[in-house]
C-alpha cells in the first residue's frame, strides 16, 4: 500500500542491548530517503502466513554500504520474535521511509537528547546525525540496571553520555528525567523518546525547568520557537499498521493536535501528552 | 464421470441482490470497514476496480474522539485494536469524502456507528438529506458497536436490541441494510432470520471479536482502551463456524470474514456459506489479494464445472450441533 515494497537482504542480526536486537539490511533503493526519525516497516510472515507491517525504527545508514539497520521493537504479547532468528541472506520486504524527519533547527547547536532502553532505537541515528554535523550532544538514558543500557560503543564518541539507573547500579539513580534541570538552560532543543512513564516524567521536569513553555534564563519562549521546531519533541512509538495512515491504529490525538505517527509522527510537542495517552503501554 | 471443464475466465463473479432493494457488485469481494478509511485515501492503496464493495470507516452522528495510545498491537496469530470508531462526524466525513464515494469504481456501502436508537435515526436522515452528495449503495449497521441500552456491551450481545435497531434503520432508508457481527454473537443462525425479518439484506459475519491482553510488565493491558478487538488468522475457525452456522439458516446472504490472508482461506469461506468475503489487515501488506482472490475463485468454480463463483457457496456446509 502507499509506496511498493522492496526486497531486502539481511546481512546480520544484531543487539542495541540485551533482548533489542536490530537487524542490518541491504537495501540500497532506500537508503538515500532515509533521515532521522524515519522508520521502515518489515512486511514479514509470522507462522501461518499472516503477515502485518511491521515498525522498524531506522538506526543507523552506511551510504557507501548501501545497507541500512532497523531496530525491533519488543512485541505487546512478549512474544518471540522470528525476524531475530532469520539468518544472513534472508530476504525481506520493506516499505518506507515511514513518518517524517525530526525536526532539528539549523540555529540549535546543543541537543538534549532522553531515552530509556524502548526509545534508544528512535534516537541513536539522530545523535549520530548531529555529531556529523558539529553539533554538541547530550544524551540522558536510562535502564533498570546497568546491563539493560545501550552499549556507548553505539554512538559517536563526542556525545555526552549519562546514565540514570533505578536500581542505581551505574550513575545516577532514578530516572534520566531527574537530570533535566542541570541541562535545559543548556539545550537549545530536547529531544525524549521511551515508554510513556519517562516521557510524562520529561515533559514534567521540562516544564518545571521552564523548557517548555515559559521564557527560560537565554529568554526563549514556547513550545515552537519562532519560525522553528518545537522545544521539547516527544518520539512516540506504534509497532503495526497500515503505514498510510488511514487505518487509524497510531493516531495520536489531543487537545492540541492529531498526528498519525506513521504519516507525521514520531515527533509530537509535549503539550498534548497526557490527553493523548490513557495508560503507559 | 467426466466434469466438462469451464474457462476461468469465462465463470461469472457478480454478486446480485435483487428484489425491492437491489444491490449489483461486479466482485465478491468486499473491503472491511476500518482497514482502508474513508475512501478518498484509497486510490493509493488498493485498486478498487478489483473490489465489489467498500465498507467504509465507521460514521457516527457527531465526531467521536479515538482511543488512547496503544491504539494496536500485535498478539499470536493476529493483531488487537482499539481505535475507538474515531470519526469527525457525518458531515465532515461527506464533506470530505462524499465526492470520492460518488466516483468510486465500485459499490460504496457506509458503515454506521450509533450507541442508541435515536442517533441511528438522525446519522441516517442525515445522510439520506445529503444523498445526493453521498452515493452511497448501501449501509452497514455495525452491531459490534457498544450499545447505550445494553449498558456498554455490544449491540449483538441482544438478539433483542440488535432487532430493534435494525428496525429502526430500515424505517428509515430504502438502501440495502448490511447487519454486521462478529463471531462473538450469540446463535449466527437464529440472529440471521432475526436480522432478515427485520429488515437486512445481508449479514455480515466479519466483525472482530473481543479480546483482552496484559502489557508486558503485566501491570496495565497492552492497550489503553481495556479490551479490543482481534483480526488475523486467530480469528480465523471461530469465523468461519459463525459464517457456517449463519448459512445453514439461508435466511440473508452472508459476507464472511476474518483472518483471511490469501485465495485459499477465501475460498474457505466460500464453502462455508459465505457469498461474499470481506478482506481486513492483509490488505495492508497484500494490495493484491482481492485480484487473487477472484481470480482463485474463478478457477476453483471452473475445476468443478461450474460457471459461477456463487456455485462455491457453502459446498462444505454442515448442520451445526454446537449451537
Amino acid at each position: 500500500m502507499g509506496a511498493p515494497p522492496v526486497t531486502a537482504q539481511l546481512i546480520a542480526v544484531g543487539e542495541l542491548s540485551p533482548g533489542r536486537n536490530t537487524l542490518l539490511l541491504r537495501v540500497p533503493e532506500l537508503i538515500a530517503t532515509l533521515r532521522p526519525g524515519h522508520a521502515l516497516h518489515l512486511v514479514h510472515a509470522e507462522a501461518g502466513g499472516y503477515r502485518l507491517r511491521r515498525v522498524a525504527p531506522v538506526t543507523k545508514i552506511d551510504l557507501l554500504a548501501g545497507s541500512v539497520e532497523v531496530a525491533l521493537l519488543p512485541r505487546a504479547d512478549g512474544g518471540r520474535d522470528s525476524l531475530a532468528e532469520l539468518t544472513a541472506g534472508a530476504q525481506i520486504a520493506v516499505v518506507g521511509p515511514i513518518g517524517q524527519p525530526i525536526e532539528i533547527d539549523s540555529a540549535s547547536q546543543q541537543l538534549l537528547i532522553v531515552s530509556d532502553g524502548e526509545g534508544f532505537a528512535w534516537v541513536r541515528l539522530l545523535a549520530a546525525s548531529l555529531i556529523s554535523a558539529g553539533r554538541s550532544v547530550v544524551l540522558l538514558v536510562e535502564a533498570r540496571t546497568a546491563v539493560e543500557l545501550p552499549a556507548a560503543s553505539l554512538l559517536p564518541e563526542q556525545v555526552e553520555i549519562v546514565v540514570a539507573t533505578a536500581d542505581g547500579s551505574l550513575g545516577h539513580q532514578g530516572s534520566a528525567a531527574d537530570l533535566i534541570s542541570t541541562y535545559s538552560d543548556w539545550a537549545d532543543q530536547v529531544i525524549a523518546s521511551g515508554e510513556r512513564g519517562l516521557l510524562n516524567a520529561v515533559t514534567s521536569a521540562a516544564r518545571a525547568a521552564s523548557a517548555i513553555d515559559r521564557t527560560t534564563a537565554k529568554g526563549r519562549r514556547s513550545t515552537r520557537r519562532a519560525g522553528g521546531s518545537p522545544r521539547l519533541q516527544l518520539l512516540i512509538s506504534h509497532e503495526i499498521g497500515c503505514g498510510s495512515g488511514v487505518c487509524g491504529g497510531c493516531t495520536f490525538s489531543s487537545a492540541n493536535e492529531s498526528v498519525r505517527l506513521c504519516r507525521e509522527g514520531p515527533a509530537v510537542s509535549a503539550l498534548g501528552l497526557s490527553a493523548g495517552t490513557r495508560r503507559d503501554s | 464421470m467426466t466434469v466438462e471443464r469451464t474457462s476461468p475466465s469465462s465463470v461469472e463473479a457478480r454478486f446480485s441482490l435483487s428484489g425491492q432493494r437491489p444491490l449489483q457488485l461486479e466482485r465478491p469481494v468486499v473491503t472491511a470497514s476500518g482497514v482502508l478509511g474513508f475512501g478518498a485515501e484509497v486510490a493509493e492503496l488498493v485498486d478498487l476496480r478489483d473490489v465489489g464493495l467498500f465498507v467504509t470507516r465507521g460514521v457516527s452522528l457527531a465526531a467521536r474522539g479515538g482511543a488512547g495510545l496503544p491504539r494496536m498491537v500485535e498478539v499470536p496469530g493476529g493483531m488487537m485494536h482499539a481505535i475507538g470508531r474515531e470519526n469527525p462526524g457525518v458531515d465532515e466525513v461527506i464533506d470530505r469524502h462524499g465526492a470520492a464515494w460518488r466516483t468510486a469504481p465500485c459499490a460504496i456501502a457506509i458503515s454506521l456507528v450509533a450507541a442508541d436508537l435515536p442517533s441511528l435515526g438522525k446519522l441516517i436522515a442525515r445522510l439520506e438529506s445529503r444523498a445526493d452528495l453521498v452515493g452511497a449503495d448501501a449501509y452497514e449497521l455495525d452491531l459490534t458497536v457498544s450499545s447505550d441500552a445494553l449498558g456498554g456491551r455490544r449491540w449483538e450481545s441482544s438478539l433483542e436490541e440488535s432487532t430493534r435497531f435494525i428496525d429502526a434503520a430500515r424505517d428509515s432508508t430504502e438502501l440495502p441494510l448490511i447487519v454486521k457481527v462478529s463471531p462473538d454473537v450469540v446463535g449466527p443462525a437464529q440472529f440471521a432470520g432475526a436480522a432478515a425479518d427485520a429488515g437486512a439484506d445481508l449479514l455480515s459475519v466479519s466483525g472482530s471479536p473481543v479480546g483482552f491482553l496484559p502489557n508486558r510488565t503485566r501491570a496495565a493491558s497492552a492497550l489503553a482502551e481495556g479490551e479490543g478487538e482481534l483480526s488475523g488468522p486467530l480469528i480465523r475457525p471461530r469465523a468461519l463456524a459463525a459464517v457456517a452456522n449463519a448459512a445453514t439458516s439461508g435466511a440473508l446472504p452472508i459476507i464472511g470474514g476474518g483472518g483471511i490472508g490469501s485465495p485459499a482461506d477465501a475460498l474457505d469461506y466460500f464453502a462455508a456459506g459465505a457469498h461474499l468475503i470481506s478482506l481486513g489487515s492483509a490488505l495492508w501488506a497484500d494490495a493484491d489479494l482481492p485480484r487473487a482472490v477472484i481470480e482463485s475463485a474463478r478457477r476453483a468454480a471452473a475445476s468443478r464445472g461450474g460457471s459461477r463463483v456463487a456455485d462455491l457457496v457453502g459446498t462444505a456446509l454442515y448442520r451445526s450441533t454446537t449451537r
